[in-house]
């Protein structure tokens, strides 16, 4: 699939007219905001492919509230400086400790041994997932044709919602799985304009 | 006709086993496969309005936001429950939410992020999330002990919106504060996003919960993870829904009074970790519909 934006304006006209009328006519929004890739990349301080080592849940130094720590080695860097075989250290809250487990909604669950597709914000060693769960995305060998493929991120039928400062048209969003070459093309060309335009925006949000 | 006769027949089968419920529902669960819930009935949610600065909404829209979303899933709107949450107002500083056996309702202005004890950002939060809820409950029974709700009012202007307004712009606090008090009570999404990798959840029937997005149904719920600004369908519990809260802690099953020696387990569970079906049996959903749904789903 192509990526959404390079369609033609017609044809992408007629596929966010489609989705109004298959999601009975409103411009909806999931309680996540729905982020498009221009502003998944903008958003991100590290984007890469990695391999998950662990995933370790512990108290907060308070004993307040759990935090679960995700140890990332790095397959394949398409933004930042993280280079392959590095580490970086996702922390997130929830997870279960001890006796308890506390459930925070929208976190993308991370499994050891999985390949992920994630965007990073803030520091390497303590760094969260761009927009939750949509920022973390399953890359999987297809059977057939042996390519890896990155599994579309879904947004439970959302569209798009305006936060505050939000301009421009809504985006479109991709609703199929993409070979990942395919998506790192995107993705670094996006990362290419984001340094040619430091201040640019894209999608209209935030 | 034949369809319609296939679905007396199930409809019949339904109702003398009671071996499936009428309408769906999800739940969180702990990972050896037992739903949440909480051991009492009565749920007290305290809320801190006065970190909220924006001027799209009074004080007393604030509480009413809140008291309308507690009252959505308790007893006197769902006669089938016993369950009544019940939302009091604090003028106290905002405390940081946390396992403390205290549930809040606080909103974030000034930061978006999970807070230290001592005020500052442990962990920030995404922009992109509206509202989130943690629910902290035993890994092994799944009774929850703890629940907060935090608003993220410092990158969404959040509205008392007029159902017959109209297009808004804003978010609707009290069609937010449905769902996430659903997310209190220990329920979960109605549709499920295989992209994180996640596995597939089941609901209540043992049914794979439907990918998103999924049938206009599953859309109408509250626990449907998506809402239009402006919005205010959430507002109101979907049979789905209220199969939830009714299944979860029906009226008939109500839990042991505090002291007593009776088993203080609120959940009648099932084989599937379920709740008891026959309270369900009063929501009015035909099994006819429910038949269609599973195949919508």
């Amino acid at each position: 699939m192509c990526p959404p934006r390079r369609l033609p304006a017609a044809l992408a006209l007629t596929g966010v007219l489609a989705s109004f009328l298959a999601f009975g006519g409103a411009a909806s929004a999931s309680l996540i905001l729905a982020l498009d890739m221009p502003t998944l990349v903008s958003r991100a301080d590290n984007i890469a492919v990695v391999d998950v080592v662990s995933v370790k849940a512990d108290w907060n130094p308070s004993h307040q509230r759990i935090l679960t720590t995700v140890d990332l080695v790095v397959v394949d860097s398409w933004k930042g400086t993280a280079a392959p075989a590095t580490h970086l250290q996702v922390v997130q809250p929830g997870g279960t400790a001890g006796d308890l487990t506390m459930t925070v909604d929208g976190m993308p669950p991370f499994v050891a041994g999985e390949r992920a597709l994630v965007f990073l914000r803030g520091r390497s060693d303590r760094a969260s997932v761009v927009g939750m769960a949509q920022g973390k995305r399953i890359v999987r060998r297809e059977p057939t044709s042996r390519r890896w493929m990155v599994r579309a991120p879904d947004r439970a039928g959302a569209d798009f919602v305006r936060s505050k400062t939000a301009v421009g048209p809504p985006p479109v969003f991709e609703t199929g799985d993409r070979p990942l070459a395919e998506v790192r093309a995107e993705v670094r060309a996006e990362v290419r304009a984001e340094v040619r335009a430091p201040s640019a925006t894209s999608g209209g949000v935030r | 006709m034949k369809r319609f006769a296939s679905g007396v027949l199930l409809a019949a089968a339904a109702t003398s086993s009671m071996a499936s419920p009428a309408s769906a529902y999800v739940r969180y669960k702990t990972t050896g496969g037992k739903g949440f819930f909480w051991a009492k009935a009565t749920l007290p949610i305290t809320e801190y309005p006065n970190d909220f600065v924006q001027p799209t909404m009074t004080s007393d829209q604030l509480i009413a936001a809140a008291t309308g979303a507690a009252a959505a899933w308790s007893s006197q709107v769902n006669p089938c429950t016993y369950l009544d949450l019940v939302v009091s107002v604090s003028a106290d500083p905002t405390p940081v939410p946390a396992n403390d056996g205290r549930n809040t309702l606080i909103f974030h202005s000034a930061n978006w992020c999970q807070l230290a004890s001592n005020g500052t950002c442990e962990i920030d939060y995404a922009p992109a999330a509206l509202a989130v809820t943690t629910d902290t409950a035993n890994r092994d029974s799944g009774q929850i002990y703890d629940s907060d709700i935090e608003i993220n009012a410092l990158d969404y202007t959040w509205a008392d919106v007029d159902p017959d307004g109209g297009p808004n712009p804003n978010m609707d606090l009290q069609n937010a504060l449905t769902h996430e008090m659903g997310h209190l009570i220990g329920l979960d999404h109605t549709c499920y996003d295989p992209s994180t990798g996640a596995p597939q959840p089941y609901d209540n029937a043992g049914q794979p919960v439907p990918v998103c997005p999924a049938s206009p149904e599953v859309q109408a719920t509250t626990m449907y993870p998506s809402a239009d600004p402006g919005d205010t369908q959430k507002r109101t519990l979907a049979p789905d829904d209220q199969a939830g809260v009714c299944g979860v802690y029906p009226v008939d099953d109500p839990p042991a009074p505090p002291g007593s020696d009776g088993c203080a387990c609120a959940v009648a569970s099932g084989p599937l970790g379920g709740p008891a079906w026959p309270a369900l049996a009063v929501l009015g959903a035909g099994a006819i519909l429910a038949r269609t749904r599973r195949q919508r789903r």
